[in-house]
């Protein structure tokens, strides 16, 4: 048994034989004579055509099955197939040099990729992956190479090119090696995405491998253990079998309702940045939408989208899960996510300026356009709009009355919405904490914002890295705020929820239960873990737990408190 | 024409603004070229635009020569204001 020593790119123990990637021959011919050069360029014009294709198909395939975002890699290797420069260095081979259509491509893209790899840059000179991979495209298009052979087991490449990732079927491969690569390569970013152990960047080591070697990648520490002794290959199997069993039987349970031992629902929602991520929530089984942040639609675009555009953005969300609660957030722009249709605005403390429902208030346009498209869309689901950065009461006012003037003009032009759409807030900001009892005669529901809140609570920026001991949700003056929310709203018979980064924290569920949240919003990937809790708490015992931690008085006894109780619990 | 631009956007131009650049620069029939230090590449490569690695900060040149360039010029200036739309 050997060792590879690498970097820990996607976390996760795999077990199985490997298999190198095909990649290339370079076995071709590399001159034509004269009278063939035309030939050569209509054959590498065609292989572009082809090559076009297939990205296209590519795009669209990783769109749907990784991420949109994932896709357009795609997009820059079809400009780059057609890029004017790398054809013309290709007929510029071919016809100087009397180069095959084969040669010409390898020549020009390896000149392009070294230039990448020249720059001081480390996000550009990854993108000498992305040349390489059109040239290996282009390539195997001339000699053509088949694409789709079937991989299985653990994948072993000098790097794995974009398309190599995207082709591959990820249910039948469980991990891979590659020489190249960091945390931030496209096959790391893949890889964790996919939820498969990776190990990168072991260096020219691969070569060592032979196909059908047996290797365990511990994607935890970035280790590959090679033809490992029998005792440690079932120590890793084992664990590895715990780990799988774990994962599998919550994803098992997680559509099953979260109700705590005395029988109270306990919302597990999830928090969405796109309607593509809808997916991913209902694969999860999660109840509804805590959090819907509508910026997607505004941050990349020149002009601010249309009411069509939103209304049906906000439709297929509501569609997704008809029965269910979707929270829809108005636009929470300004501070670090400006608008460019709005301008540069010029602030010392952007985090304190204009911006969320304060911008909105000011660019009331933009404000009534997304709320007409809400209560449009809101006919066609469980639809909660709810508010950003509410400060004072005035401003919640204010935000419902234009709510109100929206849905008269929408009724005056006989256009079909919905007209008690139920109105919460955010509760982000420390003022609104502070008067919770006066806010809520106001809503119908409340969702703290722990991110926000901790950082305006705490005056600590929470990019800070200078002050990151003071960015924390189990500080006692944050626990005390979110149990006085609570209070105010089940004095009035409105629920609470949250919808920041605690409410996926298992080591938070209890307390949260206990201070009297009922919904509880979180990226898809928390959601069966914490629905487990939930069916695992006594409320009754989770408000003692709780009144007791409010009596604490650092963070640290919070957590040790909160340690404690979690033990009590099968995680 | 030639205009003198400085980019913006935290990325630089970086995958996504230098398509975007693309895309548009491509719509135009004029020559179009961006010039930084010294170094001229055509506006219609992605691959010549990304290697010029231009950084949040930086000045570029943006020489365009055509029957459209005055379109050309408003239409890149605007993208290169609006920082392609990011942050």
């Amino acid at each position: 048994m050997w060792e590879i020593e690498g970097i820990a790119a996607s976390a996760g123990i795999a077990i199985g034989q490997i298999m190198h990637i095909q990649e290339c021959t370079h076995n071709f011919c590399h001159t034509v004579t004269p009278g063939e050069a035309s030939n050569e360029k209509d054959r590498f014009l065609a292989a572009q055509q082809i090559a076009l294709v297939q990205l296209d198909a590519l795009q669209k395939h990783t769109a749907t099955t990784v991420g949109k975002h994932q896709g357009e890699v795609f997009a820059a290797h079809k400009l780059m197939v057609q890029d004017p420069s790398l054809v013309e260095a290709v007929f510029d081979d071919i016809e100087t040099n009397c180069a095959s259509a084969e040669a010409a491509v390898e020549t020009a893209t390896q000149n392009i990729a070294s230039m990448f790899a020249s720059l001081d840059d480390e996000y550009m000179r990854e993108r000498a992956v992305d040349i390489k991979d059109i040239g290996n495209r282009l390539l195997c298009i001339l000699q053509c190479r088949v694409e789709n052979v079937k991989y299985t087991g653990i994948l072993v490449a000098t790097d794995l090119l974009p398309s190599d990732t995207a082709s591959i079927d990820f249910n039948s491969v469980s991990g891979f090696i590659t020489a190249l690569g960091g945390k931030t390569s496209h096959s790391s970013i893949l890889a964790r995405a996919a939820g498969l152990s990776a190990v990168v960047g072991v260096g020219s080591v691969i070569d060592k491998l032979c196909n059908g070697d047996m290797v365990i990648v511990d994607g935890h520490v970035g280790k590959v253990l090679v033809n490992p002794d029998e005792s440690i290959l079932a120590d890793y199997r084992q664990r590895m079998t715990e780990e799988k069993a774990k994962v599998a039987a919550l994803a098992k349970v997680s559509h099953l309702p979260s109700i705590t031992l005395d029988g109270l629902h306990v919302e597990v929602a999830s928090n969405i940045g796109t309607p593509d991520d809808m997916r991913q929530v209902l694969a999860a089984g999660a109840d509804g939408v805590g959090l819907f942040r509508t910026e997607f639609l505004f941050l990349d675009k020149t002009s601010v989208p249309t009411e069509e555009e939103q209304f049906q953005s906000y439709r297929t969300v509501l569609q997704a899960m008809p029965d269910k609660k979707i929270v829809i957030r108005t636009l929470d722009a300004g501070g670090d996510k400006q608008l460019p249709f709005i301008g540069g605005l010029v602030e010392a403390n952007p985090a304190l300026g204009l911006r969320a429902i304060r911008l909105c208030m000011v660019y009331k346009d933009v404000f009534r356009t997304q709320l007409r498209a809400l209560l449009r869309a809101g006919v066609d689901g469980n639809l909660h709009i709810m508010f950003p950065m509410i400060a004072t009461l005035d401003e919640l006012l204010q935000a419902k009355a234009v709510l109100k003037e929206v849905s008269d003009e929408l009724t005056q032009e006989g256009i079909t919405h919905r007209a008690d759409v139920p109105v919460g807030i955010m509760i982000e900001i420390p003022s609104a904490a502070v008067i919770a009892d006066i806010l809520v005669e106001e809503v119908d529901f409340f969702s703290i914002g722990t991110n926000d809140l901790v950082q305006y609570t705490m005056a600590a920026d929470r990019m800070n890295e200078h002050v990151a001991w003071l960015n924390d949700y189990f500080h006692p003056p944050i626990i005390r705020l979110i149990a006085n929310v609570a209070k105010a709203a089940q004095k009035n018979g409105k629920w609470v929820g949250m919808c920041g980064e605690m409410a996926g924290d298992p080591l938070a569920t209890s307390l949260l239960v206990g201070l009297g949240l009922t919904e509880l919003s979180m990226s898809a990937r928390s959601v069966p873990t914490v629905k487990h809790l939930i069916r695992q708490i006594n409320v009754e015992k989770a408000k003692e737990w709780a009144d007791q931690i409010l009596t604490l008085r650092t963070t640290a006894e919070i957590k040790q408190r909160l340690e404690e109780i979690a033990a009590i619990f099968e995680r | 024409m030639e205009l003198t631009l400085k980019i913006e956007n935290k990325a630089g131009l970086h995958a996504r603004p230098a398509s975007l650049l693309v895309q548009k620069a491509s719509t135009f029939k004029s020559t179009i070229m961006i010039i930084k230090d010294g170094k001229a590449m055509n506006a219609k490569s992605i691959i010549n635009i990304m290697g010029l690695g231009v950084k949040q900060g930086e000045y570029i040149v943006v020489k365009i020569e055509g029957p459209d360039a005055d379109e050309a010029a408003q239409v890149l200036k605007k993208l290169v204001t609006d920082k392609f739309g990011e942050e």
